[in-house]
């Protein structure tokens, strides 16, 4: 492959090499006209002369483009250098293209997050505004209730708007079709202080919230477009949601993303009775900070707002409202596994760094004779240092474009096992001039840093001693030795590192999933309903309830089935004040529990052990309510006394009291990882609209969901199910992003181990090489095959030896990085770091054995004739 | 300096220079011939030289070097600085001893 080389390049070279060649004949013309003879003559001109090739090296450097074309000449040695030794220069690119594109890869997922985060118009200005309540544990960022919300808007001096809204479903009907789709109850500034401004129409009016009905909506683009048929004239038309009528009345721009997922439609918040509960939290607050107000500032007035409320109320004892800023609510959890990802990817690239380093440096050495002789004919030092540099440059370059590649695909993986986030969507991980960017980065880099001390140590190279050598033309000066041996101490330092922090997450999954949620997980169908607003009148929903479960029951496959309000391990929940008749409450903060609606069969669908007492039954009803609680409840509040027979009420429930009448085992409600907590069950008490089926069935739960499907269509058309699927895959589900780190993680420490054994055989071939004729003579004096490999064993084992020390103690400083990560291990784990190692080791001693066995098969009167 | 001078009297090529040189200077300075060419070409980027491939005597072809007028300019410059620097050293020696 010859570069394009400018014509005037050609002109100029053969010009200049004329010109000379004219000079040295006339010289030689000269000295034979003095009467020396013609090899005389030629010796004395290239005396007087000097050396042809140097004199032209000078000319060249004379050239105005001059260093274009030096440039251009060491790019041709080096892609020639690297044709011709294809076994170096291809790990060299993989290895790179390993550790640049593992990079690349992580960056996407982080750069898909930053893209999201908050495409709202100057998003530090945004906060949520949480309820803390320090001295209950967990509960430091609580939604918020509507009378303390009112509270805040109204006397609070740092914020310009505030907002509030809550995750809804509504059911858009149009003809005869009904369809779910998401939104929000939006109350007050939402849309003010998010700073976004709809397409068309207007904002809600501070007189379409808290009616008992909303009358009016703001839809998406999205949904304006889907369906609606981005009708121009939409603002003022209306449209039933829920069974109710509403006249559009804005349309939001198509940029804008609601925090939590894509909402479709926004209604004012009704009035539905909790408003006058302070107790009663459910909506959350988001806050536009004035201009030219600091966090620090709004923060001092809404603790002073909120001391004023604890003295009012008190049932505001002990709370705090917790001004947080809106990207660290949401995404919070996320930076940290995304921060975990981009330090493992980057010890992965570190690694590979030093493996291209002792790989450059071992060619460095061979070539030795190469340079020396360049030097000799008068190259300057730096020119050669210079061609070095160029090589390495060439090598990271395509180790990048390999690394992009394998991004690549890394970026499509990433998309398929991400797990449902609010912080990331899959289509933004991809490979986007940011990442390409970093990849060029990273490239330069890396040339440097590999390519550097090869050059360096390279322009030095000793004349005399690198012509004495032995025919093999390997040197390694002292100093050269050690840093090879130092990178690969280092690489398997990180390796062990990485390999700890993939060990504690794997035990932290591990534990995960063998945590037992409190029922039995496998064959359970679940189907999450929501019934239009109708049925809210009196008994109605309780029919529903009745009618799909004995049509239901009857279906073959089903061993059980009952209703509930909120599905285990999703975390949905209702929190209310309790009241228990007869035991004075100790405690400062006031008794609460969450509440749920059971029907009768639910416990035994659900598999939930029953602690003392009974579960509901069909003779419980409203008129004499009972309740169940969990044992969290009985340890937080019976305080050691008999619950059976005690009353219990709820804010809420009027006058009503509940007997308790059975208690049952704490089931983990939010999530796996998380501390049950006290829970009550009101038997059918006026169940409200939002609800869950759960069947127990005989065989596979997805072979009965058309079934269970078509039983509901045949109670009531209109309600389609929110969801249906197996309790399997919500467990699944709330697992999925402890599983997406770990698996990465655990890639990476497996690309790591890879590359540090690589690295260590290579250390290990290449001293062997060396040590060869040593070798030769020592088994020539009766040393036997294992003695050889016990040589080269130590050496290796050496070398990952002083590795495992050095990572070892890394790890133990690391280790308290790692705590935010990990379920039910600490982050000095005793098993951990005692398995971490052993792996290391053995992955070391594999890579040791190849090269030992390769010492001890060499023949010896062979090697010894080599020299 | 001294290329200048030299290719102010003719036109001349890179040999003809040194042998030039060599007569005036009667071998006092000594240097590698081939470096001359650098030199040469450093002038001629500077604009103090022009070339042109001729024939010479010999009948072969060589490029000969003379002095444009931004270059016998220059030369009369620095011809002159050079005189002034010997004039004030000479002074000194004068009188110092």
């Amino acid at each position: 492959m010859r570069l394009h080389r400018k014509r005037e390049t050609l002109g100029w070279e053969r010009e200049m090499s004329a010109e000379m060649q004219f000079h040295f004949d006339s010289l030689v013309r000269d000295f034979m006209a003095e009467g020396l003879s013609r090899e005389e003559a030629e010796r004395r001109a290239r005396q007087e002369f000097g050396s042809l090739e140097l004199a032209k090296d000078e000319a060249r450097d004379t050239r105005p483009l001059e260093w274009f074309y030096s440039v251009v000449k060491d790019l041709r040695l080096s892609i020639r250098g690297i044709r011709h030794s294809p076994a170096f220069s291809l790990t060299v690119i993989a290895t790179l293209g390993l550790g640049i594109g593992a990079t690349a890869t992580v960056f996407s997922l982080a750069n898909a997050w930053m893209l999201r985060s908050l495409p709202y118009s100057e998003p530090d200005r945004i906060y949520a505004i949480f309820e803390n309540r320090p001295r209950e544990v967990g509960s430091d960022r609580i939604p918020a209730s509507v009378p303390d919300f009112q509270d805040w808007r109204a006397q609070n001096k740092s914020f310009e708007a505030m907002g509030s809204y809550e995750s809804a479903d509504f059911i858009y009907s149009s003809g005869d079709q009904s369809q779910r789709v998401r939104g929000a109850f939006v109350a007050h500034d939402l849309f003010q202080a998010l700073g976004v401004r709809p397409q068309a129409g207007r904002y809600f009016e501070e007189d379409e919230f808290w009616l008992s009905q909303a009358t009016v909506t703001i839809v998406s683009d999205g949904f304006w477009r889907r369906m609606l048929g981005a009708d121009p004239n939409a603002i003022g038309k209306t449209i039933m949601i829920s069974d109710r009528p509403r006249r559009i009345v804005g349309i939001l721009p198509s940029g804008f993303e609601p925090p939590i997922r894509s909402w479709d439609v926004y209604i004012p918040r009704p009035n539905n009775g909790m408003e006058k509960f302070r107790g009663a939290h459910g909506i959350n607050v988001i806050a536009r900070i004035k201009p030219g107000v600091s966090f620090d500032r709004a923060r001092q007035d809404m603790d002073v707002i909120s001391k004023r409320l604890e003295q009012q109320y008190p049932e505001n004892k002990g709370h705090y409202a917790s001004v947080v800023p809106l990207a660290e609510a949401l995404h919070g959890e996320f930076r940290t596994s995304t921060w975990a990802l981009m330090g493992a990817a980057s010890l992965v690239l570190l690694i590979a760094c030093f493996n291209v380093a002792n790989l450059m440096m071992a060619r460095a050495s061979a070539r030795a004779r190469e340079v020396a002789t360049r030097l000799a004919l008068g190259a300057a030092r730096s020119r050669i240092a210079r061609q070095f540099l160029t090589e390495s440059f060439l090598l990271a370059s395509l180790g990048a474009v390999l690394g992009i590649g394998i991004a690549f695909g890394g970026a499509a993986l990433l998309r398929a096992i991400l797990p449902p986030s609010t912080a990331v969507i899959p289509e933004d991980i991809r490979i986007d001039p940011a990442v390409l960017a970093l990849a060029a980065c990273l490239a330069l880099i890396t040339a440097l840093i590999c390519g550097a001390l090869p050059a360096l140590n390279a322009s030095r190279a000793e004349l005399n001693g690198v012509m004495r050598e032995g025919s093999r033309g390997q040197s390694a000066s002292a100093a050269q030795r050690w840093s090879r041996s130092a990178f690969v101490v280092a690489e398997t330092a990180l390796a062990l590192v990485l390999t700890v922090g993939a060990g504690l997450l794997l035990r932290s999954f591990w534990n995960m999933q063998s945590v037992d949620p409190g029922f039995r997980v496998e064959k359970l169908l679940t189907m999450e309903l929501m019934l239009p607003p109708s049925y809210s009148e009196g008994d109605k929903t309780l029919a529903f309830q009745n009618r799909l479960l004995e049509s239901t029951r009857a279906l073959p496959g089903v061993v059980r089935a009952g209703f509930t309000t909120y599905l285990p391990v999703t975390g949905q929940n209702v929190r209310r004040n309790m009241e228990i008749q007869g035991i004075v409450h100790q405690g400062s903060e006031p008794r609460r529990a969450n509440a749920r609606i059971a029907s009768p069969g639910y416990f035994e669908a659900m598999g939930i052990p029953v602690l003392s007492g009974r579960t509901c039954l069909d003779r419980d009803t409203q008129k004499n309510p009972v309740a169940i609680l969990n044992e969290a409840a009985v340890q937080r509040y019976w305080q050691g006394r008999e619950p059976l027979g005690t009353k219990v009420q709820f804010s809420g429930m009027n006058d009503d009291w509940a007997e308790v009448v059975g208690v049952t085992a704490d089931v983990k409600h939010f999530g796996l990882e998380a501390v049950p907590r006290p829970e009550l069950f009101l038997c059918s008490y006026a169940p409200p609209t939002i609800m869950a089926l759960v069947v127990r069935t005989q065989g596979e739960p997805e072979t009965l969901m058309s079934a269970v499907r078509l039983k509901l269509r045949e109670v009531d058309a209109n309600v389609p199910p929110l969801e249906l699927r197996s309790m399997e895959d919500i467990i699944e589900r709330s697992g999925a992003s402890r599983r997406f780190l770990t698996s990465l993680v655990a890639g990476f420490a497996g690309l790591a181990l890879l590359l540090a054994a690589i690295g260590i055989y290579a250390q290990l071939a290449y001293s062997v090489t060396q040590r060869t004729p040593e070798i030769g003579i020592r088994m020539a004096l009766g040393a036997r095959q294992a003695q050889v490999i016990g040589m080269v064993l130590q050496h290796g084992l050496l070398l990952a030896g002083s590795g495992l020390a050095a990572g070892f103690v890394v790890a133990l400083i690391l280790a308290g990085w790692t705590q935010k990560l990990l379920f039910g291990v600490t982050p000095l784990d005793a098993a951990t770091f005692a398995t971490a190692p052993l792996v290391l080791l053995g992955v070391a001693g594999v890579a040791c054995l190849i090269p030992a066995w390769r010492a001890a098969r060499a023949d010896p009167a062979r090697t010894l004739r080599h020299d | 300096m001294l290329i200048l001078k030299v290719t102010a009297i003719e036109p001349i090529h890179g040999y003809g220079i040194v042998q030039r040189l060599q007569q005036i200077s009667k071998e006092a300075l000594q240097v590698r011939q081939g470096s001359l060419y650098p030199a040469l070409y450093r002038l001629e980027n500077k604009g103090w030289l022009k070339s042109e491939w001729k024939i010479t005597e010999g009948g072969r072809d060589a490029k000969f070097y003379s002095l444009t007028k931004a270059g016998r300019a220059h030369l009369d410059q620095e011809t002159r600085d050079w005189r002034k620097l010997c004039n004030a050293i000479e002074l000194v020696l004068d009188f110092a001893g």
